[in-house]
């Protein structure tokens, strides 16, 4: 069965495009223009994975992702943006995004992309990567629960190599591991990204401004 | 600045109409990309810039514009620009202009991490490599010039490269802990 993709993009021009790229491979099932439309539409369709955009009127797409993430929690979300700024990045991971890539990705890796969150897996451009490294640098366990607070030195060495800009495929035969592997370490770091309490976090993020 | 900003990218909007070289067009389009967002998010402009992440941002940039291959910048931590990292800087932008030059590589990766006692730069491509070990060649004559640069400074330097698998150029720099 085909994967059903729903698409958000308040930018009539992109979203017509993203969506002549994944017809070919995906049931692309319906797309909106706005926040309203998109919670209401995607709680009807239950689609697998939805491509949002960040930036939109009416609170943009941590909306989207917060609202039917309540209703919904099966429904996958891959945010898809032009922006790189760190608080946004962030900020749709920990609304509940299984992965963020930017609008100039290449359609075959956005069509990997989606299989991917599809999978249950979690999608980490280097930049993101980096932000998660730079995120969780230097920082001390707190007593709440240190393991989410803290990531593993496996984790960094994956993190690093996704930042230096290789594939998950080339990640797992320089460390000697599985693809399956890596991608269970980054699907931790994604759930350690989203659970963490640490308000540094959030701080961090919108002091990093800089693209 | 918002004036040139808006010449430049109605410049760049003209030349994409009139042009058919997909590759160049797409260069133009990132490089205009990247002035529009330093203008949209206040960024400090590139001149005088006395820290590494952002030295080693703007070189990125120049070379991308002037080799045309795209270069993925990916920074973590940063560290002041002072004589040592300038020489790591120097040897950072000697691997990225070799990559775009000789690796035929569709894009480059830059990843600065700056550790707790060492600052490491990271410059590869997956394009199609060289024997390091081999006979004298162009690329053997450049990687040797980017060890002497780090070394000189402190620093080493590590070239990893298989014909056929790319290239990595490795460039570590010690620094009192911070």
């Amino acid at each position: 069965m085909r994967v059903k993709v729903y698409l958000v993009d308040d930018h009539r021009l992109f979203l017509a495009g993203v969506k002549a790229e994944l017809s070919e491979e995906f049931a692309i099932v319906g797309s909106a223009y706005d926040v309203d439309t998109a919670i209401e539409e995607i709680r009807g369709l239950e689609p697998d994975v939805v491509l949002i955009d960040v930036h939109m009127p009416d609170g943009g797409g941590i909306v989207v992702v917060e609202s039917v993430g309540d209703t919904n929690p099966e429904v996958k979300f891959l945010a898809l943006s032009v922006s790189d700024q760190a608080e946004d990045v962030i900020g749709m991971i920990r609304a509940g995004a299984r992965g963020y890539v930017t609008k100039t990705i290449e359609p075959g890796d956005l069509v990997d992309a989606v299989r991917r969150i599809d999978a249950g897996d979690a999608v980490f451009s280097p930049r993101l990567a980096g932000f998660v490294l730079d995120a969780f640098a230097g920082v001390m366990p707190t007593e709440d629960d240190p393991e989410l607070d803290q990531l593993t030195t496996r984790e960094k060495d994956v993190l690093r190599l996704i930042a230096r800009g290789f594939a998950y495929k080339q990640v797992a035969r320089k460390l000697n591991i599985s693809i399956k592997t890596v991608e269970t370490h980054v699907s931790s770091v994604l759930r350690k990204l989203q659970l963490s309490n640490r308000h540094e976090l959030a701080r961090w993020a919108s002091k990093r401004r800089i693209v | 600045m918002a004036a040139h900003l808006h010449d430049s990218v109605l410049q760049t909007l003209a030349l994409i109409q009139r042009s058919d070289d997909p590759a160049r067009m797409s260069i133009l389009a990132r490089h205009q990309e990247s002035e529009l967002r330093d203008w949209l998010y206040g960024n400090a402009p590139l001149e005088g810039a006395d820290l590494l992440s952002t030295a080693l941002k703007a070189s990125a940039r120049r070379i991308e514009a002037d080799h045309q291959v795209p270069i993925d910048v990916v920074v973590v931590g940063d560290h002041p620009l002072n004589e040592d990292t300038r020489a790591l800087l120097g040897a950072a932008n000697e691997a990225m202009v070799n990559a775009a030059k000789h690796s035929g590589a569709e894009r480059i990766s830059l990843y600065f991490e700056a550790e707790d006692n060492e600052l490491i730069v990271y410059v590869t491509d997956q394009g199609k490599g060289f024997e390091p070990t081999g006979v004298a060649n162009d690329r053997r004559g450049i990687a040797e010039s980017i060890k002497a640069r780090v070394e000189r400074a402190g620093g080493e330097a590590d070239i990893e490269s298989e014909p056929g698998e790319g290239t990595e150029v490795v460039l570590r720099m010690p620094v009192a802990a911070g």
